[in-house]
C-alpha cells in the first residue's frame, strides 16, 4: 500500500524464499478461514497483517542471510546507515496496512530505498518490508497489529474481534509503546500476537508445517539479546581483533617471564641449557654410574615431588646397610661351619647357653631362680667371712690354748683380724644399706623417717642430749642470720628514706663498702650503674636542657655511716692513684645522692642543699679524720666549652684548672692538688685553636703560588781578574692555587687539601661504578684477593668460574617451554 | 758416632706416579703474600695487554665467496657447520664451515637472492626478486632443479623458516605464510606496509613472527590468531630483525639511524636499550644463541659485538677489503660469526678476538678463568679501562664518529639553549630509548 512506487528488488534469491513462505502462509491462512467463518471480514484485514507481517519476518531473515554474505561488497558507511534506520524500521512497520495514520506516512514517506527491501511487482505485498532481524520484526508485528486493532475505525468489527481475541488477549503481555494506549479501546487490544497464537488458530498439516519453521526462528532469536548491534566498521573491528588477539600474544608470551628473569639473574649459565628432560631422563638422571646421588637437578625434581633429599638419601642407605649386614651374616655362618675343632664346639656350645640366659633373663624369664642363687652366693659369702675372721678359726682357737695370745705380735695380728672382721662385717651391712638405699630419700624426709627406720647401733650422736643440743645450736645460727638480714635491709630502707625525698636521685648504690664482700657489692653496684647510665643520660640531659646553660651538678659523698677507718683506706687506695679518684668524682653516678642546684632551684632547695653541706661538715668535723679529702664536696660545671663561669658558691673557693670544660673545685687537701697538677700537666700547652690556624696557614702556603730559585749553584760565579760578579738569579714562578680560589677559604674550621697526586690517580676510579652504590660497598667488594696465594683452590675456582659457559662443538637450541 | 739428620721421604713431596702432577704446597699466611690488591691489579692490568696482544678476530673467508654481493645468510639451527649464502647475481651457496669449503652453489634465481632459510629437513628455501620462492635440496648430486617453486605476486624480500612447523612466512608486498605442501600461501598477515622488508619467527614462542616494512613500521604477527597484533612506528625504517633465542618476548631491531634497539614484544612504546657506535645504517643483526650477545652489521663496513646489557660495542671488527655489510650470522655455538658483504665475501670471526678453539691444560683454563675475573674486578681502574676499550679503527669510521660527535653536541647545545629561553617546563627531555619511536597502533 506505502511506498509501492518505491519498492526495488534486491535479490531474486529472497524473492523466491520470500514466496515460498509466503504460500505457506497462504495455506495456514487458508486453515484459519475455514475455521471460523463467523470471522471472515476481520480475518481478510487480519490476513493481510498476518501475511504482511510473516513476510517481512522472513525477509528479514534471509536478509540477515545474505546480508552475511553480501558483508564484504558493503561499506562501512551503509552500516553506519543502518545503525541509524534503526529507529526508523519501528516506524515503518507501524505504519504498516494503516492509510489513514498521517503521521506514520510522514514518517515513512521522505525515507526511502537503498535499505528497504523489496519485493516482486507480481507478489502480492503491500506491506514494507525492512530489513531488520526477527526480534524487531516481531515487536514490530506486535504494534502493528496492534495499531490494526485500536485504529479499526468500525464498531461492529470491533465486536468480532473481542469475540475472537478474547481467549488469547487475557495472557498477553503489556504492550511495548506508550503512544499505542492513547485509545479508549479495553485492554484486549493492547495485546500482542505471539507465535502461539498463531499455533491456537492453525491445525492443518500445513499450517503446523509453517510453525514448525516459524518455532525454529523463534528458538534461534531467543538466545540473542533483544536489539543486535550493527556491525562497526572494517577497520575499527580489525582494530579490536588485533587488540584482542595482541593481549592474548602477551598474555602467553608472558608464560616466558619466570623462566627468563631467572636466567638473568642466574650466578652461572651453563649452554646449552638443561631443559625439558623425559621422564624417564628424571628417573636415571640423578644417579651415576654407582647408584650414588650427586645432581642438583636431582635435588628440584625431588622438590617437584615433595620429597626432600635427605628422606631418599636415608631410605637408600638403610636399606644398603641391611644388605650388607644380611651378606656379612651369611658369610661367618659359612666359615663357622666348616670349623670341626671339638674346644671350638664345646666353648662355642657353652658361649651359647650363656647367651640364651641372657637373653632368657633380658626377657624376664627364670627370675626366681635367679634370686635363690644372689641368696645363696651372698649367705656363703658372709659366712666365709664370719669364720675367718673370728676367733673362731683354727689359729686363734689355737692361739688362745697355748696362751700365745698374750704374746704382743700375736695378739696385735688377732686384734688386727678381728678389727678386719668388724670392718668387713660392717661393709657387709654398709653396702646392704646401699643396695636398700637406691631409694633413699632425700635428707629431710630421712629425718622424718628415723622412727620408723630400723634399729641401727646407736652412736653417740644418736642420744638425745646430742640432738637437743644441736636443735639449739641451729636455732641460735638462724636467729642471728635473720637478725643479720633485718639489719641490713633497716639500713637500706633508712638509706632509701634519707635519699628518696630529692627529684633528681637517680642512682641508690648505698654505701661504700671494704673489706672482704666489699668488692662483690661494688661489682653489683657497677652493673646496675651501667644499666642506669643510659637511662641517666637521657634524663640529664634533659633536665640540663631544661634548667638552662648554669648548672652545678653537685655531688656528695654521704658518709655518714663510714667508719674513719675505712675512709683513710679508701682514702690512701685513691691517693695512690689519682686519675681514678678524678674519675669516680667526675663521673656523676658513682655519688650516693646527687641535686642538682642552679639559680633557677626553689629556694627551698637551695637551703636544703646548703643545711646538708653543713651537716657533713658538721660529721667530718667530728670524725676528725685527718684526711677528710675524700668527703670534699667536687662540682662540676657543666659549662660551654672554652668558657668559664664563675660558681655562686662564695663558701667555695673556685680554682680554675684550665679552660677545659670541667672545672673541678678542691677545697683542699693533698689529693685534690695532685689532681690539678696532673691536668694541667696532661693539657699543658695545648691551645689547639692557634695550633690550627697556624697549620692552615702553612698549608695555604704550601699550596699557593711559589717562587723558586732554580740559579745553579756555582754557576757564573766566576774567579780570576776581570770577572764580575754574578748577581742574576734565575727565579721561577710557580702557580699554585691562590686563597681566594681555596675551598676552604671560607670555612674557618677546615683545611680542604687541594694537591692532587697524580700518581696515585690511577688507581682511583672517577666515581663510584655503576652497579655499586655506595663507595664503601664498592671498597667492600674489591677487598678479598682471588688469587690462589690468599684463596684456597676451592674458593678460587669459585670465585673464577665464568658466568657464562659454553660448552664448545654444541648446537645452542633456544630456550624451550618448561610450562608446557 | 752417629749424626742424626733431619731427613724426609721423597713420598712427601714427590707424586707417586710420573702420571701425577706434583702438588704444589701452599702458605696461605697472609705475612708472606703482601700487597694482595697491587699485585691483582697489575696481574689484570697485564690480562687486559695480553687480550688485546693475542686478538685476532679474523679466521678466514669462505672458499672463494661470490662474484657478487653476498646479500643473505642462513645457518642450519641443528647443525653449527653448514651455512648457505645468497648472491646478488641470482646464485646461491651452500658452505661447510669445517672446511670453509663450498657444498653447493646453485644459480637459483633470476636478480638479487635477498632471503634464505633452511627447513627442518635440511633444505634450502630461497627467495628472489623474480616472485618465486624455491626449494633445493642441498644433499642431492644434480640440485640444479628445485625441489619446488612457490610463486608469490610480487617480489620477495625476506623467508624465515617455521622452527618446528613445515610453514614458512615471507615478505614481499605483504606478510605471508606458507605451507611446504601447499603452493598457496595459507595465510596473509600484512598490515599497512607497502612492502615489507624483512620477517622473522620467534625461536621459542614459534607462532610469533615479526616483520620490518618500508613504512618505517615494525609488526608482530601471531600465527594464532592469523593476524597481525601491534605495529610500531619509528622515525627511521628498520632493516633487519632478531629475535632473542633465551628470552621469548625481546627482540633487537637494526634501524637506519645508525642504532639498534631492543625491544619488548609486550611494549613497544620505548625501547629496552639502544646499541649505538655504527657511523652508518645497521643493516643486520643476530642474537647469539646464547642470548647474552648481538652481532651487528653495518653500512660503515664494520660489525660490532654488543652485550645485551650494554650500550656500546664490545668489539669492533673490520679488515681492509671488506664492504658494505649486508648480512651477519652467529653460529649456533655462539663461538663464530659470520658475514657477508658487498665485495662478495663470506668472512668467519671468532666472537671472542683473542680466544682460542682447542685443547686447554687445566693450568691454562685456571690462568684464563682467573684473568677473566681480575679484568672483570678491576675493569672500572682508569688504565685498564682504557686499554680495554681501546681499538683501532679504519680512519673514515674515526672522522664518521669524531664528525657525529660533533653533531651530536650542537644538537644538545641548541636543544639546551631553546630550553633555557623557553618557558620552563615546555621543552622537556626526550629519553634516548623513547626518542625515535613515533607511536604504536594499538595504545597499551
Amino acid at each position: 500500500m506505502v511506498k509501492d512506487s518505491k519498492i526495488k528488488r534486491k535479490g531474486a534469491g529472497i524473492a523466491s524464499a520470500a514466496k515460498r513462505f509466503e504460500t505457506a502462509l497462504r495455506q495456514v491462512e487458508d486453515a484459519a478461514g475455514t475455521e471460523s467463518d463467523s470471522a471472515d471480514s476481520f480475518l481478510d484485514d487480519e490476513d493481510g497483517n498476518d501475511a504482511s507481517n510473516s513476510e517481512g519476518e522472513e525477509s528479514v531473515d534471509d536478509f540477515g542471510f545474505i546480508k552475511s554474505k553480501n558483508e564484504t561488497a558493503r561499506d562501512g558507511e551503509r552500516k553506519d546507515q543502518l545503525v541509524e534506520d534503526e529507529d526508523d524500521d519501528v516506524g515503518n512497520y507501524n505504519g504498516l496496512n494503516h492509510d489513514s495514520d498521517k503521521r506514520d506516512k510522514d514518517e515513512i514517506e521522505p525515507e526511502s530505498d537503498s535499505d528497504k527491501f523489496q519485493v516482486p511487482e507480481g507478489y502480492d505485498s503491500d506491506s514494507d518490508i525492512d530489513n531488520q532481524d526477527l526480534t524487531n520484526l516481531k515487536e514490530a508485528l506486535v504494534t502493528a497489529k496492534e495499531r490494526a486493532i485500536t485504529e479499526a475505525a468500525d464498531r461492529d468489527r470491533k465486536i468480532k474481534k473481542r469475540k475472537l481475541y478474547g481467549d488469547w488477549a487475557e495472557n498477553a503481555p503489556p504492550p511495548l509503546s506508550d503512544d499505542d494506549s492513547e485509545g479508549e479501546d479495553s485492554a484486549q487490544t493492547k495485546k500482542k500476537v505471539t507465535l502461539d497464537d498463531i499455533r491456537t488458530h492453525t491445525s492443518s498439516a500445513f499450517g503446523t508445517r509453517a510453525l514448525a519453521r516459524l518455532d525454529e526462528l523463534e528458538k534461534r532469536s531467543k538466545g540473542k539479546s533483544e536489539v543486535v548491534k550493527a556491525r562497526l566498521g572494517r577497520r575499527i573491528e580489525q582494530r579490536v581483533d588485533r587488540s584482542a588477539a595482541y593481549e592474548i600474544a602477551k598474555e602467553e608470551i608472558s608464560k616466558w617471564d619466570e623462566t627468563v628473569q631467572q636466567n638473568r639473574r642466574a650466578e652461572h649459565l651453563e649452554f646449552p641449557l638443561q631443559q625439558n628432560r623425559s621422564a624417564a631422563d628424571d628417573l636415571t638422571m640423578g644417579l651415576n654410574d654407582e647408584g650414588e646421588l650427586d645432581s642438583e637437578q636431582l635435588v628440584h625434581q625431588l622438590q617437584d615431588r615433595k620429597v626432600s633429599l635427605e628422606e631418599v638419601r636415608a631410605r637408600r642407605n638403610e636399606l644398603r646397610k641391611m644388605r650388607e649386614q644380611m651378606f656379612r651374616e651369611e658369610m661367618k655362618a659359612r666359615r663357622v661351619k666348616k670349623i670341626k675343632s671339638k674346644t671350638y664346639r664345646k666353648i662355642h656350645k657353652r658361649e651359647r647357653e650363656r647367651e640364651a640366659q641372657v637373653t632368657a633373663q633380658l626377657e624376664g624369664e627364670d627370675l626366681e631362680d635367679d634370686e635363690d642363687e644372689y641368696d645363696k652366693l651372698v649367705a656363703r659369702a658372709r659366712e666365709r667371712m664370719q669364720l675367718k675372721h673370728k676367733n673362731t678359726s683354727k689359729w686363734a682357737r689355737d692361739m688362745k690354748k697355748m696362751n700365745l695370745n698374750k704374746d704382743k705380735g700375736n695378739r696385735a695380728e688377732l686384734e688386727e683380724m678381728l678389727r678386719r672382721g668388724e670392718e668387713l662385717s660392717q661393709k657387709v651391712e654398709g653396702s646392704d644399706n646401699e643396695s636398700s638405699g637406691d631409694e633413699l630419700p632425700s635428707e629431710d624426709e630421712e629425718e622424718e623417717e628415723v622412727p620408723n627406720a630400723p634399729k641401727q647401733p646407736k652412736s653417740i650422736m644418736d642420744m638425745k642430749f646430742m640432738k637437743d643440743a644441736e636443735e639449739r645450736l641451729k636455732r641460735s645460727n638462724r636467729e642471728e642470720i635473720s637478725a643479720i638480714h633485718r639489719m641490713q635491709e633497716g639500713r637500706d630502707a633508712e638509706d632509701s628514706e634519707d635519699e628518696g625525698d630529692t627529684a633528681l636521685q637517680i642512682i641508690n648504690q648505698g654505701r661504700r663498702r671494704y673489706g672482704p664482700g666489699a668488692k662483690e657489692s661494688q661489682d653489683e653496684t657497677k652493673k646496675t650503674l651501667q644499666k642506669s647510665n643510659e637511662l641517666e643520660d637521657d634524663e640529664s640531659s634533659n633536665i640540663l636542657k631544661k634548667r638552662g646553660r648554669n648548672i652545678e651538678v653537685r655531688h656528695v659523698f654521704d658518709s655518714e655511716f663510714d667508719s674513719v677507718k675505712e675512709k683513710k683506706k679508701q682514702s690512701t687506695s685513691d691517693a695512690s692513684n689519682p686519675w681514678i679518684q678524678d674519675v669516680d668524682a667526675g663521673s656523676v653516678t658513682k655519688g650516693s645522692s646527687l641535686r642538682v642546684v642552679d639559680r633557677d632551684s626553689s629556694k627551698s632547695e637551695k637551703t636544703e642543699a646548703k643545711l646538708r653541706r653543713a651537716k657533713q661538715k658538721a660529721v667530718k668535723a667530728g670524725a676528725k679524720s685527718s684526711s677528710a679529702d675524700t668527703d670534699a664536696d667536687i662540682q662540676i660545671n657543666v659549662n660551654d666549652i672554652l668558657q668559664v663561669r664563675g660558681i655562686h658558691d662564695e663558701e667555695q673557693n673556685v680554682d680554675e684548672v684550665t679552660d677545659a670544660m670541667v672545672t673541678m673545685i678542691a677545697k683542699s687537701g693533698r689529693t685534690e692538688f695532685q689532681q690539678k697538677e696532673l691536668v694541667k700537666r696532661a693539657f699543658a700547652g695545648d691551645d689547639v685553636v692557634r695550633d690550627f690556624e697556624d697549620e692552615k696557614a702553612r698549608v695555604v702556603e704550601d699550596e699557593g703560588d711559589k717562587e723558586v730559585d732554580v740559579t745553579l749553584p756555582g754557576w757564573g760565579s766566576w774567579t780570576g781578574s776581570g770577572t764580575r760578579k754574578q748577581t742574576k738569579r734565575f727565579i721561577e714562578k710557580v702557580d699554585g692555587i691562590k686563597t681566594k680560589d681555596r675551598k676552604d677559604n671560607k670555612l674557618q674550621n677546615v683545611i680542604i687539601n687541594e694537591k692532587s697526586i697524580k700518581k696515585s690517580a690511577k688507581y682511583l676510579t672517577e666515581k663510584v661504578p655503576y652497579p655499586y652504590e655506595t663507595r664503601a660497598q664498592y671498597e667492600r667488594a674489591m677487598r678479598m684477593p682471588i688469587g690462589k696465594e690468599w684463596a684456597t683452590q676451592s674458593t678460587m675456582q669459585d670465585l673464577t668460574k665464568p658466568r657464562v659457559i659454553v660448552k664448545p662443538g654444541v648446537v645452542i637450541d633456544p630456550l624451550s617451554a618448561p610450562f608446557t | 758416632m752417629i749424626i742424626k739428620t733431619l731427613s724426609r721421604s721423597s713420598d712427601t713431596y714427590l707424586p707417586a706416579r710420573s702420571t701425577e702432577i706434583s702438588r704444589v704446597s701452599r702458605n696461605l699466611d697472609p705475612s708472606l703474600h703482601p700487597f694482595e690488591r697491587a699485585r691483582e691489579y697489575t696481574r689484570a692490568l697485564n690480562a687486559t695487554k695480553l687480550e688485546s696482544v693475542f686478538a685476532a678476530p679474523f679466521v678466514g673467508q669462505l672458499g672463494n665467496g661470490h662474484t657478487d654481493g653476498v646479500y643473505s645468510l642462513a645457518k642450519d639451527f641443528g647443525k653449527i657447520n653448514s651455512v648457505a649464502s645468497g648472491s646478488g647475481d641470482g646464485t646461491v651457496k651452500f658452505w661447510d664451515l669445517t672446511s670453509r669449503d663450498q657444498h653447493a652453489s646453485i644459480s637459483a634465481h633470476k636478480g638479487i637472492v635477498k632471503g634464505l632459510t633452511v627447513t627442518l629437513e635440511g633444505n634450502l628455501l630461497s627467495c628472489g626478486m623474480d616472485s618465486t620462492v624455491k626449494l633445493w635440496d642441498v644433499s642431492a648430486p644434480d640440485s640444479s632443479v628445485p625441489l619446488k617453486t612457490f610463486l608469490g605476486s610480487s617480489g620477495f624480500t625476506g623467508v624465515d623458516h617455521h622452527r618446528s612447523r613445515p610453514t614458512f612466512a615471507t615478505s614481499s608486498s605483504k606478510v605471508e605464510v606458507w605451507d611446504l605442501n601447499r603452493s598457496k600461501p595459507i595465510s596473509d598477515l600484512s598490515w599497512g606496509a607497502d612492502n615489507v622488508n624483512t620477517v622473522k619467527f620467534n625461536q621459542s614462542e614459534q607462532s610469533i613472527l615479526a616483520s620490518t616494512g618500508s613504512d618505517r613500521s615494525i609488526v608482530i604477527h601471531d600465527t594464532r590468531s592469523s593476524s597481525p597484533v601491534q605495529k610500531l612506528v619509528t622515525s627511521m625504517r628498520s632493516n633487519a630483525i632478531s629475535w632473542n633465542p633465551m628470552e621469548a618476548f625481546v627482540f633487537a631491531a637494526a634501524n637506519e639511524d645508525f642504532n639498534t634497539y631492543l625491544y619488548d614484544m609486550r611494549k613497544l612504546t620505548r625501547s629496552l636499550n639502544v646499541y649505538k657506535n655504527h657511523v652508518a645504517a645497521v643493516m643486520d643483526v643476530d642474537f647469539s644463541p646464547t642470548g647474552q650477545e648481538l652481532v651487528t652489521g653495518s653500512y660503515d663496513k664494520t660489525l660490532r659485538i654488543f652485550r645485551v646489557r650494554d650500550g656500546h660495542s664490545r668489539d669492533v671488527y673490520h679488515t681492509k677489503r671488506m664492504q658494505r655489510l649486508f648480512c651477519v650470522k652467529f653460529t649456533m655455538d655462539a663461538k663464530y660469526i659470520l658475514s657477508g658483504s658487498d665485495e662478495g665475501n663470506i668472512r668467519v670471526w671468532r666472537s671472542e678476538a683473542s680466544s682460542r678453539s682447542g685443547a686447554q691444560s687445566a693450568r691454562q683454563r685456571t690462568k684464563l678463568e682467573y684473568d677473566a675475573a681480575l679484568k672483570e674486578r678491576y675493569k672500572n681502574m682508569p688504565e685498564i679501562r682504557r686499554i680495554s676499550r681501546h681499538r683501532h679503527v679504519p680512519s673514515h669510521i674515526k672522522t664518521a664518529t669524531d664528525i657525529m660527535k660533533i653533531e651530536i653536541a650542537s644538537r644538545e647545545r641548541k636543544e639546551e639553549n631553546v630550553r633555557r629561553r623557553s618557558k620552563k617546563g615546555s621543552v622537556p627531555y626526550s629519553k634516548e630509548r623513547e626518542k625515535h619511536i613515533l607511536g604504536v597502533a594499538l595504545k597499551e
